[in-house]
């Protein structure tokens, strides 16, 4: 805009019909003031839930006056700004008054609970109402599926792989875009689309499957004593096999049968079905972010060095990695980025091996050089770690939020060095092993050497999800050091 | 009724003979040599452009493109822009599966017309017609024809082979029809190897190009701007008439001249203005003196704004409305600065340019608008100075990678003509490091920098140094491959030159800057000066382009305490290649290992196979730059 210079102020008023879902007060820059006024209204039941890591100046009848608040700074690893930044969320639980008797009294109830709740998700349209049909167009696939399978396990599984092929829009939604047959016919949709599309398959294969309601992690928590409709943007697919309860997202072509996508753990979920005393549950992840890797390089006598690095990625490794190979526009590129984050190496060959099936162990293999163009008696060799982080993801010296990782984490390295004839051992790094004070992460680097083989044995756990603000210095310190090991070299002398 | 059912099957016809000429889009009928590295095919592009003698034209076209993944839908998508001299009919769109069979056409209400502002344009006439149909599976093929009418021609729609990298091109064909002697003239770039065809009919004259099977083009590091790789053709009428202003392109000068014309007559300034003016310089020496202060003057009191309407485009508006309200585009910030020069006696000249750090130099021998942007050339003694207009923050006659060692067109009543603006040679392409490690004997380190950043090197400091002061660290940590780095100190000075300088003060601090052993204390040498390496590529297509010449030099200085002693050093080298030079020297003295470490860089344009060649150079400085100091304790 013409003539904006420092201290220009800028006066902007707008008005819109319907109450908000929430007010958020802090923001990316300070507020120095901000009231909401939220006139109760006898015919309108409001629950408003305060998000205050600050608190307000002044509150009393529905005003909120809050001074002087400072920007909100973002952090790596916390679950969402909704939870953390100063504001309010609004949910309408009833309506009551003339109001009521026009809608009828059923109607007029809201999130009075976790039941009405799901009632009305169930009465919804582009909710219950899709999964109301008969879905006659999912005879033929019902028939193809019965075919091929033996038990209740395989007719889910390969239902679960039968919906997975609708390709998902990218679009978190919890509700449907379009009905379910033109979702079947066009073969893509938002999450609701495809998972409430599942749960129609399973019904039809005579299983017991019903929907249930999140709130990502992105989007932020919801409290179990705090029945909401608002807060929901996201739905998967549970199944009730025996005793069991197996939770199916089939939106990512990577996840396996059972493994929830990661943007949903910890957190919980709405079971919507028609019953009295439904409560959410908290969902876990079953599996980790683990990583293995077995590099073995061999050091000629010119001190150019040979080698193969293993990769064996599972669990919540494997489906990521897929993913962001998804957004790589060749092979080539990826090749070449992480030629690009290990300066000196050049890698001649890069294969995977199954990258398409969720469910077998997820293979990648490397073949490595690195030429000195220095001649010299002395050797100074980094070992490889084609692995781990390449940056400490906590560069600041304090933090004000909670840390909070999807899943646990298990990276483990095993190094095997064949050193030339013509060379010895000088130096080689220290052996650490160090963990915080409950050893809730740990990080182990054991160096050892016999006759012309080194070894390396490393490993770095994260062992619980959250960790307070107060371990934050023995995080960042972890992977500080996790870094270093990563940066040290082993020094050799010609004999 | 009559007539519409007559126009309506008239149309019909039209669809199916379109429908006709598109003989076999299945995917699998793409020869499989155009599948390698790319993420769509375009299975045909034809283009006809009709020019008329009354100046307008038409242009139909129709596109056949085949979406291979989810990196190639950006060209499943329809986007044509037009403004006040052109419109767009006609828009069809029809979408069809792997095996080339319809799945559905695009609606009218899935055609958006929506409008086209820049982010940096606060007004702008420019509108685009838009669809997305946001097609589940690939392969896909959509199919999208339209006509685009124009009002007057500046600008003949010309012929680029390819709409960008990783797209491979099956069929691809232009023709212009000239109707009743309509004169043109045209050229291809360097890439443009193709001949056309020439018919004649009825009066019409039709010259067609037709190019089929062309591989992707793969994006390479270092290599010339996408406008010289991708084979173009560029075609210019011979004359033109925008509003009531005629011209021709039979030379420079013509076009020139015309260009003048916009300008003439918006050269007015209030009386208070023009004194305010006379006063300011009234002490100054020179006329170089007069016109830096009449710069800053402008710099202070205006901001730039893109501003494109119809001819606005290529018209600066008046002189007074800059005066008044304060600001304008470079157009009109330009011939502002002109006429304030102009009003104490100093004579300027309006030039077009194409402006840009990546954008290649005009064809010379090719006359026609190839311009992007206005600004100022300045005679003064024995130099000329060229005067960037739109930047409150450019020192008075500097010009940078903007617009730099390139063609410009100097705008003239009666005598335009093209000059060549300054290049910015190695002394003015110079950063100079200095880094003064002090260990403690715990291994920590306090770290005290300064750099020193002269000319063009001095770009990407100057955007650092309006920046916040978290955007300045992390830019300074970035740099870096030293670990736990804590900044205390960091400020900048500048020398508002010609040739500017920049000068970087750093302090800052690292807990552990040695890998401890049980004998010893390793240190790399250079942790904050280390190149990242260029991409290996494997049969390199195109030019490598090392745009200009480049020095840096970098002193690093080891402060060592007592309780180590230095053992082995890193060793001193020099060599060079056709790409540049690197020199290490070393020295021990007292408690200090000093290391002078320089790197040249040569402008050029090399050839692709000398690639391997270039990464050698790299890797022997990167090995270089890797060594360690190990000391004893």
């Amino acid at each position: 805009m013409p003539n904006v210079k420092v201290g220009s102020v800028f006066e902007i008023s707008y008005s819109y019909q319907g109450i908000p879902n929430s007010y958020t007060i802090q923001r990316g820059i300070p507020v120095a003031y901000s009231a909401l006024l939220f006139q109760e209204h006898p015919d309108l039941d409001v629950r408003i839930t305060e998000i205050i890591p600050y608190g307000f100046s002044y509150k009393s009848n529905g005003t909120y006056i809050a001074k002087n608040v400072p920007a909100f700074k973002h952090e790596p690893f916390i679950t969402s700004e909704n939870d953390y930044q100063l504001g309010l969320e609004i949910e309408l639980i009833q309506i009551r008054g003339i109001i009521m008797s026009y809608f009828g009294r059923n109607n007029s109830l809201f999130a009075t609970s976790w039941d009405r709740v799901a009632k009305r998700f169930l009465g919804y349209t582009n909710f219950g109402a899709e999964l109301e049909n008969a879905n006659l167009y999912l005879v033929d696939l019902v028939d193809s599926i019965k075919g091929k399978s033996k038990n209740n396990e395989e007719l889910s599984r390969n239902a679960y792989e039968a919906i997975k092929k609708i390709k998902w829009n990218r679009q978190e939604a919890c509700y449907v875009s379009q009905n379910l047959r033109e979702t079947y016919k066009l073969k893509k949709g938002n999450s609701a689309d495809i998972n409430l599309m599942l749960v129609a398959l399973l019904r039809k294969l005579g299983l017991q499957s019903y929907p249930v309601l999140f709130s990502t992690r992105s989007n932020g928590r919801i409290l179990k004593t705090d029945p909401t409709i608002n807060k929901f943007n996201y739905v998967v697919a549970a199944l009730g096999l025996g005793n069991e309860v197996i939770y199916l997202d089939a939106t990512d072509e990577y996840l396996p049968y059972g493994l929830i996508p990661d943007k949903i753990s910890y957190c919980y979920g709405l079971p919507v079905i028609d019953k009295t005393d439904i409560s959410p549950v908290l969902i876990e992840p079953t599996k980790k972010d683990y990583l293995f890797t077995f590099t073995n390089l061999v050091i000629d006598s010119t001190g150019t060095i040979n080698g193969a690095v293993n990769l064996k990625r599972l669990g919540y490794n494997a489906v990521n990695f897929k993913n962001m190979l998804k957004e790589q526009p060749n092979h080539d590129a990826y090749i070449q980025e992480l030629e690009a984050d290990n300066s000196g190496w050049v890698i001649s060959k890069s294969e995977f091996n199954n990258i398409n099936d969720p469910y077998a162990d997820f293979q990648e293999v490397l073949n490595v050089k690195y030429e000195n163009s220095i001649t010299s008696d002395v050797l100074t060799i980094k070992p490889l770690s084609f692995i781990f982080e390449k940056k400490n993801p906590f560069q600041k010296d304090a933090r004000e939020l909670p840390i909070s990782f999807p899943e646990l984490k298990e990276y483990t390295s095993n190094v095997s060095i064949q050193i030339p004839n013509n060379y010895k051992i000088e130096e080689l790094p220290k052996s650490i092993n160090i963990f915080n004070s409950d050893k809730s992460i740990t990080f182990s680097y054991i160096v050892n050497y016999k006759g012309n083989t080194i070894s390396i044995a490393s490993k770095f756990r994260v062992n619980k999800p959250r960790f307070e603000i107060i371990s934050y210095p023995s995080i960042r310190g972890m992977y500080e050091s996790m870094l270093q090991k990563q940066n040290e070299f082993i020094i050799l002398n010609k004999i | 009724m009559k007539r519409l059912i007559i126009s309506s099957i008239f149309f019909l016809s039209i669809v199916s003979l379109y429908a006709n000429n598109i003989t076999d889009i299945k995917a699998s009928s793409i020869p499989p040599e155009l599948l390698v590295n790319a993420n769509a095919v375009i299975q045909d592009y034809s283009n006809s452009v009709t020019i008329y003698p009354s100046g307008n034209g038409e242009e139909k076209i129709s596109i056949t493109t085949t979406v291979l993944n989810e990196n190639g839908e950006n060209y499943s998508y329809l986007a044509e822009f037009y403004d006040k001299y052109s419109s767009i009919s006609d828009i069809k769109g029809t979408v069809y599966d792997k095996d080339g069979k319809k799945i559905r056409r695009l609606e009218f209400d899935e055609i958006y017309d929506i409008s086209a502002i820049t982010g940096f344009s606060i007004y702008d006439d420019n509108r685009l017609k838009y669809a997305n149909p946001k097609v589940g599976s690939f392969p896909y093929t959509v199919v999208y024809s339209f006509t685009k009418k124009f009002k007057s021609f500046l600008v003949i729609p010309g012929f680029r082979v390819y709409p960008g990298y990783y797209v491979s091109v099956q069929k691809a064909s232009y023709s212009i029809n000239l109707v009743n002697g309509v004169k043109i003239n045209y050229k291809g770039n360097k890439r443009f190897t193709y001949s056309p065809s020439i018919t004649e009919n009825k009066g019409t004259k039709t010259i067609t190009w037709v190019v089929e099977n062309q591989h992707s083009l793969v994006q390479e590091p270092l290599s010339e701007s996408i406008q010289d790789i991708i084979p173009s053709l560029t075609i210019a009428p011979e004359n033109y008439k925008f509003d009531d202003y005629e011209g021709s392109n039979k030379s420079w000068n013509e076009l020139g001249n015309w260009a003048y014309k916009l300008l003439k007559g918006r050269d007015n300034l209030p009386d208070a203005t023009v004194q305010k003016i006379k006063d300011l310089v009234a002490d100054k020496k020179n006329d170089f003196e007069k016109a830096s202060a009449l710069y800053e003057y402008m710099q202070k009191k205006v901001r730039y704004v893109s501003i494109q309407v119809g001819i606005g485009g290529f018209q600066p508006f008046h002189a007074e409305i800059v005066d008044r309200y304060s600001y304008g585009d470079c157009k009109a910030l330009t011939n502002y600065m002109m006429t304030l020069l102009n009003a104490v006696g100093i004579k300027s000249y309006y030039c077009l340019v194409s402006a840009g750090s990546d954008s290649p130099n005009i064809d010379k021998e090719f006359v026609c608008t190839q311009f992007n942007h206005a600004f100022l050339m300045l005679p003064i003694e024995k130099d000329t100075l060229f005067l960037e207009c739109t930047s409150q923050q450019v020192p008075f006659g500097y010009n940078g990678t903007f617009t730099d060692d390139r063609d410009v067109l100097v705008v003239d009543s009666t005598n335009s003509f093209i000059k060549h603006t300054n290049v910015y040679r190695k002394e003015k392409n110079n950063t100079v490091n200095s880094f003064i490690f002090k260990i403690e004997p715990q291994l920590d380190c306090n770290i005290i920098q300064k750099s020193v950043y002269t000319g063009v090197a001095s770009e990407p400091i100057r955007y650092l140094m309006e920046a916040s002061p978290e955007k300045q660290r992390a830019n300074v940590l970035n740099r870096f491959q030293l670990k736990m780095v804590k900044i205390s100190t960091l400020t900048y000075h500048e020398k508002r030159d010609i040739v500017p300088i920049i000068t970087e003060n750093i302090e800052y601090y690292v807990p552990k800057i040695a890998q401890v052993t049980t004998n010893s204390v390793i240190v790399p040498f250079n942790q904050v000066t280390q190149m990242s390496e260029l991409k290996r590529v494997s049969d390199r297509k195109s030019n490598i382009v090392i745009s200009r010449n480049e020095f840096q030099t970098d002193s690093l200085i080891f402060i060592v305490p007592k309780e180590i002693k230095a053992d082995k050093i890193p060793v001193a080298n020099s060599f060079s290649s056709i790409f540049g030079k690197y020199k290490l020297e070393v020295k021990i003295e007292e408690n200090k290992i000093i290391f002078i470490r320089f790197v040249e860089w040569n402008k050029g344009t090399f050839s692709p196979e000398k690639y391997s060649e270039l990464l050698s150079f790299q890797r022997k400085i990167n090995d270089m730059d890797r060594q360690v100091i190990i000391f004893k304790k």
